[in-house]
C-alpha cells in the first residue's frame, strides 16, 4: 500500500569558519576604458561565486557587469580568499570585493570631484557615468580615468574582510562563533510503499533566509542542488566500512540520486537584510542541504506512524521497521 | 588497466566464427562491452583477446519470421526499446529494455550480451524467459537452437561453447489482445541493477484468463518462470481479489525460491508491492496491449 506523509524541518547555520579568523582579500583595477578587473582567491566550484562577485563589483563601481572581468582562484596572482567552504564566499569574499571596489571608486570620485568642482559626497557612479545627486553629469567614468592617467595616477583598490568572531570559552563553550547565521525551513511530501519499502519524495518546499539574493536564479539553483543531495542523504547514501575498507568506493556502488529520483523543488527566497553582509547577503550553500533529510524522515514518520532513527531510510530498514511494529 | 593483446573486428559472421574456431587460446566474443570491458579493467576476466561482433550487420535485425519474432543478438537495448515492431507486438520487452542502466548503457549494451553475461538480475532476460524464448547458436560446423531456460545454468554461467556465437533470439508472436508488462525494483529509478524484476503476460477469453506467463528475476541464479504464479491466474476472472491472491502467492513463491538467504526477509515482502503494481495496472489500464 502507498502511504502519503508530510514533514517539516528547520535549521540555522553559521556562516564562515567556527570561532576562527577566515579573512578574504580582493583587488580591483579600473582600466583606461572604464572596465574593471577583479582579483580574488575565491574558487568557483560550480556554485556561481565568480558571477556573484562580478555583480558586487559592478554594483559598487557603478559600471555594467559586462565590463567586469573576474580573475579567480589563481594562487599565482590572486589574494587569499580562504576556502570555498563554510557557506562563506558570498558573505566573506563578497565583502572583500565590495570593499576593494569601494576603495577604487573613491579614487575615481575624488578625481571627479576635482574636475567638476563638486563635493565628492554628492557624487556617484551609475552605468559608467558620474552622477550629481539624482542627475547624470554627462561625464563618463572613462574620462575621469583618462584624467587620472594623464597625471600618472592608477585607480587600484584593495579590500579585505574577516568575520567578527570570538574564541569559545574552554569551560562553557560560550562565545561568538559566527558573525551571522542563515535560517531555513523545508517541507517534504513523500509516498511510502509499505511493501517494497520505497520512499518517493514527491515535493520539497524550501524557504531560505539568504539576507539578500545577489543572484536569485543562482540561489534557487543552490537550493535545488542542496535538496537533491538531501534526498541522497535521506534515502541512499551510506558509507559502509569493513575492516577499514570503504565498501562503496565508486559511483556504481555508492549510489546518489539520479535526475529521475529528484523531486519537484519549490525554492522560496527570504530576504532578511544582514547589515554586515555585502548588500545584505549571507550564504546558502550548505544550508540548502541541512534540513532536507530531517524533513523527509519526518514525512516518512507521518506516513507510517513509526519513527525511524537511522539514515538512510533504505527499503530494507523501512520494511524491517514496519514488521517489528 | 584494460589489457587486450588480440582484437578482431570482422564484418561477417563466417570470419568471426572462423576466428573463434581457430583460436589457440580463448577469444571472447564482444558485443556491447558494457559487462566485459569493466570486468577486463578490473582483471576479472582471463581471455587472450576479443572478437568484436559490432560490425556484423546480419546480427542487428529485428524481424518477423512466420509466427515468430527474431531479434539479432547484437540489437542494443535502445534499438529494442524504440523498435515499432517490439513496442506494438511485445511491449513488455520494450519496457524491460528501456529500464536497463542509463541511455549510454542502452546505446551500447545488447540483448545477446545480456543473455551471455547471465546475470541473475538481467532485465531483458526476465522478459525473454516469460516469452519462452529460444536462442540460436552458430559455430563454423553447425547451428543449434536451445531454449533460453536451458541455456542459462547458474549465475554468470551458460551452456554456450567457446566456439559458438549467439546469432538470434526468437519467440512466438503473442496473441493479439493479450497484455504484457515488466516491472523493476531497483535502488533508484535509473542506473540501477534490478533487486527484483517481474515480467507478466496474459490473455483473457470469455472473461477468464486462459493464458499466463510470469518471469521472475534476481530471486535465484537466473531469471525463471513461476508456474505457481501462472496457475494462480489461469482460469480466473480479472478482479481485485485475484490481484490479492496473486500477491500472496508471489510472497510464497519468493520464499520458496530464496529459502534462508539474507535477502529473503526483504524480498518476500517487496515482491508483493511489485506484483500488485504490475497486475493491477495491467487489469485497469488500456495500455500494454499486444496488437
Amino acid at each position: 500500500m502507498k502511504k502519503r506523509g508530510y514533514g517539516i524541518a528547520n535549521m540555522w547555520y553559521g556562516i564562515g569558519n567556527t570561532a576562527n579568523h577566515n579573512p578574504s582579500g580582493a583587488f580591483v583595477d579600473i582600466l583606461d576604458d572604464g572596465t574593471a578587473i577583479v582579483l580574488t582567491g575565491c574558487a568557483d566550484i560550480g556554485q556561481g561565486s565568480t558571477t556573484v562577485l562580478a555583480q558586487i563589483a559592478a554594483e559598487t563601481l557603478g559600471i555594467n557587469i559586462e565590463d567586469v572581468v573576474v580573475v579567480a582562484a589563481d594562487t599565482e596572482v590572486t589574494p587569499d580568499a580562504g576556502a570555498t567552504s563554510a557557506s562563506r564566499q558570498t558573505y566573506v569574499s563578497g565583502n572583500a570585493v565590495r570593499l576593494a571596489a569601494k576603495n577604487a571608486r573613491e579614487q575615481v570620485l575624488a578625481k571627479a570631484s576635482e574636475e567638476l568642482n563638486i563635493q565628492a559626497e554628492r557624487l556617484s557612479i551609475y552605468q559608467g557615468q558620474i552622477w550629481v545627486g539624482d542627475n547624470p553629469s554627462g561625464v563618463m567614468i572613462k574620462e575621469i580615468i583618462t584624467q587620472c592617467r594623464s597625471e600618472g595616477v592608477l585607480t587600484l583598490g584593495h579590500g579585505s574582510f574577516d568575520p567578527v568572531t570570538t574564541k569559545l570559552d574552554s569551560e562553557t563553550g560560550q562565545g561568538i562563533p559566527y558573525a551571522t547565521y542563515a535560517f531555513a525551513t523545508q517541507v517534504a511530501e513523500v509516498e511510502v510503499d509499505t511493501e517494497t519499502g520505497i520512499v518517493e519524495v514527491k515535493k520539497i518546499v524550501a524557504a531560505h533566509d539568504v539576507g539578500k539574493a545577489i543572484n536569485p536564479q543562482n540561489v534557487e539553483g543552490q537550493i535545488e542542488g542542496g535538496c537533491s543531495m538531501g534526498i541522497g542523504y535521506a534515502l541512499l547514501e551510506e558509507v559502509v566500512v569493513k575492516d577499514g575498507e570503504i565498501q562503496g568506493p565508486g559511483m556504481s556502488t555508492y549510489l546518489i540520486p539520479t535526475a529521475m529520483d529528484v523531486s519537484e523543488v519549490y525554492p522560496i527566497i527570504i530576504e532578511e537584510y544582514e547589515a554586515s553582509g555585502p548588500y545584505g547577503a549571507k550564504g546558502v550553500g550548505e544550508p540548502a542541504l541541512v534540513p532536507t533529510a530531517a524533513a523527509i524522515a519526518n514525512a516518512v514518520a507521518d506516513a507510517l506512524g513509526i519513527r525511524m532513527y537511522e539514515l538512510p531510510l533504505t527499503p530494507e530498514r523501512i520494511i524491517a521497521t514496519i514488521k517489528r511494529k | 588497466m584494460l589489457d587486450c593483446k588480440l582484437y578482431f573486428q570482422p564484418e561477417s559472421l563466417t570470419v568471426a566464427l572462423d576466428l573463434l574456431a581457430k583460436a589457440e587460446k580463448r577469444l571472447l566474443p564482444l558485443a556491447g562491452g558494457t559487462d566485459i570491458v569493466p570486468a577486463m579493467s578490473k582483471n576479472k576476466l582471463n581471455v587472450a583477446g576479443l572478437v568484436d561482433l559490432s560490425k556484423i550487420q546480419e546480427l542487428h535485425q529485428i524481424k518477423i519470421e512466420g509466427n515468430e519474432i527474431s531479434l539479432g543478438s547484437l540489437c542494443t537495448f535502445q534499438e529494442i526499446e524504440t523498435s515499432h515492431l517490439i513496442r506494438t507486438k511485445v511491449p513488455l520487452l520494450a519496457d524491460a529494455a528501456g529500464l536497463v542502466g542509463s541511455p549510454q548503457i542502452r546505446n551500447a549494451g545488447t540483448v545477446g550480451g545480456n543473455i551471455a553475461n547471465a546475470s541473475p538480475a538481467a532485465d531483458t532476460v526476465t522478459a525473454l524467459i516469460a516469452l519462452d524464448a529460444d536462442v540460436r547458436l552458430r559455430s563454423t560446423a553447425y547451428a543449434r537452437t536451445m531454449s533460453l531456460k536451458e541455456l542459462l545454468c547458474g549465475a554468470g554461467k551458460t551452456r554456450i561453447l567457446p566456439q559458438e556465437i549467439i546469432t538470434e533470439i526468437t519467440f512466438k508472436i503473442l496473441q493479439p489482445g493479450s497484455k504484457g508488462g515488466f516491472i523493476k525494483l531497483g535502488r533508484r529509478k535509473a542506473l540501477a541493477i534490478a533487486r527484483m524484476n517481474m515480467a507478466l503476460i496474459f490473455s483473457v477469453t470469455e472473461g477468464r484468463i486462459n493464458f499466463a506467463r510470469v518471469g521472475l528475476g534476481a530471486v535465484g541464479p537466473n531469471p525463471c518462470r513461476s508456474n505457481a504464479l501462472e496457475n494462480t491466474l489461469i482460469g480466473q476472472e480479472p478482479s481485485d481479489s485475484l490481484v490479492e491472491d496473486f500477491v500472496m502467492e508471489a510472497e510464497r513463491e519468493v520464499a520458496r525460491m530464496l529459502g534462508s538467504r539474507p535477502s529473503a526477509a526483504y524480498k518476500c515482502e517487496a515482491v508483493k508491492g511489485i506484483a500488485r503494481d504490475i497486475l493491477s495496472s495491467l487489469f485497469s489500464s488500456s495500455e500494454m496491449v499486444v496488437e
